[in-house]
């Protein structure tokens, strides 16, 4: 094969392999939302509260217990999980229990979740329960959002200010 | 002698499709500048550049949670240094990822990850997950709205294995989160798990000798050339800067590396890691996949081994070490085979000085040897050839190129080894003087031996550059060294009848003699 042929053709194919290197380091866009859509985001980390309360030993009890570990209240680690049940616009769209890390399931209780939503006014309930020995919940918020296409609405869990919070 | 079922397994559909297209790229770009040949080596080289530029980067970078995208971003506006740097550093990058894949596939289509190639195969695994998670962490690191999407990412894929949680997503969710100590260990950790990449590479070529990391000097500068050219052309610059309060529609993702969230996306997390883990377990097994009957090792016989070391210096895998003497010949060190080190290719057999096959001794017994294909029963194939077709040309073949057996013509002889470095030059002699009109030996070629050195050995042997060296005086227009690889048999057929027709006219040799 002649050098004059040759040459444009490797011209090419390194041209080509800087094609492919520089087209997919930026293409295709890939998408995350829909036009007009917001994005909703739940993320908590939050401590249930102990599952059985700390009980106080009687003095036979202590008696039996070797000196060095003679305390006088039990508590059990145990940690409830925590259940969140968000609605948009009174349908539910997280209605899940997150339970507590550890082996001893006596960690925060973690929780993430995102799901695209239309932008646009909406209502929010927020419901959360960190303690099994309640029937239904302990915490319940509501919030009128009105989203901008593009925002992220994040639902937290801050004790310190409130409880449920949504940014 | 052994079958050829043992010494070669029919190549795959793949396998003949990477062959086809080597042998056109062979034809473009040369078989010695052929970028196909050179995959791994041009990855090699692409990890340097990431490197060299990255060391430069690293200088520049901000570690602070506030200063990380202007230190990045500003760049750009230095078209001619930090602008073609940070470039290069991204498409370097993407090269090194491109041209990994490409390697492995190329390698797993030519059938060259089982047996004594196993090491290989299953140390490159880990260095796919460790250019992953270092090319996925530098985009972190620019802290622009792509950034945040490959943090996202690897926030959900990470979170969702056991021990990590949701709760990790928490720390870069909001900008309170984000501290300027996230930053240092993201540097941290893009840095060490390049630096893991180095190491990795190392253990990936302990068992490839002279191991071929530096891709051929046109290749290296048409591959910068071109990186170069896409720099300017196209300049690898930050998106907008990361804004935790919202969302854009869409991310113009690298696909070399992020590819794997739009993966996820239309899985689960918990489905990219099933995905991703099969996927490196099928990696894994894969050697040990093929049932293929392995051909035994070459042994050694110490009573005709002298501790010289050539078959040594010219394994292309590492399997003969130099031992201490253990038979208390006068010599001090002795050659020793690791069993599951060696191909079985018999290049040693051809360096060995004992393979010379005018040794006046009953049974001829070389230093080092093939159990399956021992150079007695060569001297015996070619003895008996010559002695019922005296005047013919003797074509040794390699079983991984040319098909010698397809070349049947009156008046030649045909006979296929492993490697073409397995025949000693000595050989060539030998059939001269038994009746052979000429010797041709057929090799793949410097560049395409399937067991790496073998045409280069052959070439250099046959050249008197490298010992066991042909004698100056038996260099002529009798012994020929062609190159052929598998497929192109006809080409071959043309060559060796334009050669017997040239030296039969007349005396002159033709032009392409040793």
């Amino acid at each position: 094969m002649s050098k004059f042929v040759r040459y444009p053709i490797q011209a090419f194919l390194y041209a080509l392999f800087a094609l492919v290197v520089g087209y997919f380091s930026t293409s295709p866009r890939y998408h995350l939302l829909n036009e007009g859509e917001g994005l909703l985001r739940l993320s908590l980390q939050h401590p249930g509260k102990l599952l059985v309360e700390c009980r106080q030993r009687s003095a036979e009890e202590l008696a039996k217990m070797p000196p060095n570990m003679r305390t006088s209240a039990e508590c059990p680690r145990a940690r409830s999980p925590v259940a969140v049940r968000v609605e948009l616009d009174g349908k539910p769209i997280i209605d899940d229990s997150f339970a507590p890390a550890g082996l001893s399931k006596d960690g925060a209780s973690a929780a993430y979740r995102r799901m695209p939503i239309p932008s646009g006014e909406h209502q929010l309930h927020v419901r959360i329960n960190d303690d099994k020995k309640v029937q239904g919940y302990t915490h319940d918020r509501a919030f009128a959002l009105n989203v901008k296409p593009g925002q992220i609405v994040l639902i937290d869990f801050q004790p310190e200010l409130g409880g449920v919070v949504v940014r | 002698m052994a079958p050829a079922s043992l010494r070669k397994s029919p190549p795959s559909v793949a396998g003949r499709a990477v062959r086809a297209l080597d042998r056109r790229a062979d034809a473009l770009f040369g078989e010695g500048s052929n970028p196909l040949r050179q995959l791994g080596a041009l990855a090699v080289w692409m990890f340097w550049v990431v490197l060299g530029t990255g060391a430069y980067l690293y200088i520049v970078f901000d570690t602070s949670a506030s200063g990380a995208y202007s230190s990045i971003d500003t760049l750009s506006t230095q078209p001619w240094l930090g602008g073609l740097i940070r470039s290069l550093h991204r498409y370097a990058s993407d090269g090194f990822a491109l041209l990994t894949a490409l390697h492995v596939i190329r390698e797993w289509a030519l059938g060259k990850y089982s047996g004594f190639r196993w090491f290989s195969w299953v140390s490159g695994v880990p260095l796919l997950w460790l250019a992953l998670a270092s090319g996925l962490i530098g985009y972190w690191l620019v802290a622009d709205t792509r950034a945040l999407f490959v943090a996202t990412g690897i926030g959900e894929w990470v979170g969702a294995m056991p021990g990590f949680g949701a709760g990790l997503m928490r720390n870069f969710i909001t900008v309170e989160a984000v501290s300027d100590r996230l930053f240092s260990l993201l540097i941290f950790l893009h840095i060490g798990t390049a630096l893991f990449i180095l190491l990795g590479l190392w253990i990936h070529l302990q068992r490839i000798v002279r191991a071929a990391t530096q891709p051929a000097r046109p290749t290296t500068l048409f591959t910068a050339g071109t990186l170069l050219a896409l720099c300017l052309v196209l300049p690898g610059l930050s998106e907008a800067p990361a804004d935790f309060s919202r969302i854009p529609l869409s991310v113009p993702i690298d696909w070399f590396y992020a590819g794997v969230f739009p993966l996820m996306q239309l899985t689960s997390p918990i489905g990219l890691w099933i995905l991703a883990i099969a996927g490196s377990v099928l990696l894994l097994v894969l050697p040990w996949s093929r049932r293929t009957p392995r051909p035994a090792p070459a042994v050694v016989d110490l009573a005709n081994c002298n501790g010289c070391g050539r078959c040594f210096d010219d394994c292309p895998y590492g399997a003969v070490v130099m031992a201490p003497r253990l038979d208390g010949r006068r010599h001090s060190v002795q050659a020793v085979v690791q069993s599951d080190l060696c191909a079985s290719c018999g290049i040693c057999v051809g360096a060995c000085p004992s393979s010379t096959p005018f040794r006046s001794v009953q049974q001829l017994v070389t230093g080092i040897d093939l159990p399956d294909l021992p150079l007695s029963g060569v001297r015996d194939q070619v003895q008996a050839a010559l002695l019922s077709h005296p005047g013919a040309t003797i074509v040794f073949g390699c079983d991984h190129g040319a098909d010698v057996s397809q070349l049947d013509a009156p008046g030649r002889i045909n006979l296929s080894l492993p490697c073409s470095g397995m025949l000693p030059p000595s050989f060539t002699e030998f059939a001269l003087r038994h009746g052979a009109a000429r010797v041709v030996i057929a090799s793949c070629g410097e560049h395409a031996c399937s067991y790496r050195l073998g045409g280069q050995w052959t070439h250099d042997r046959l050249l008197g550059l490298r010992e066991p060296a042909l004698r100056e005086r038996e260099r002529g227009a009798q012994v020929q060294l062609l190159h052929a690889q598998k497929g192109q048999e006809a080409q071959l057929h043309n060559q060796l009848i334009e050669i017997e027709t040239t030296q039969r006219a007349s005396a002159t040799p033709p032009s392409h003699h040793v």
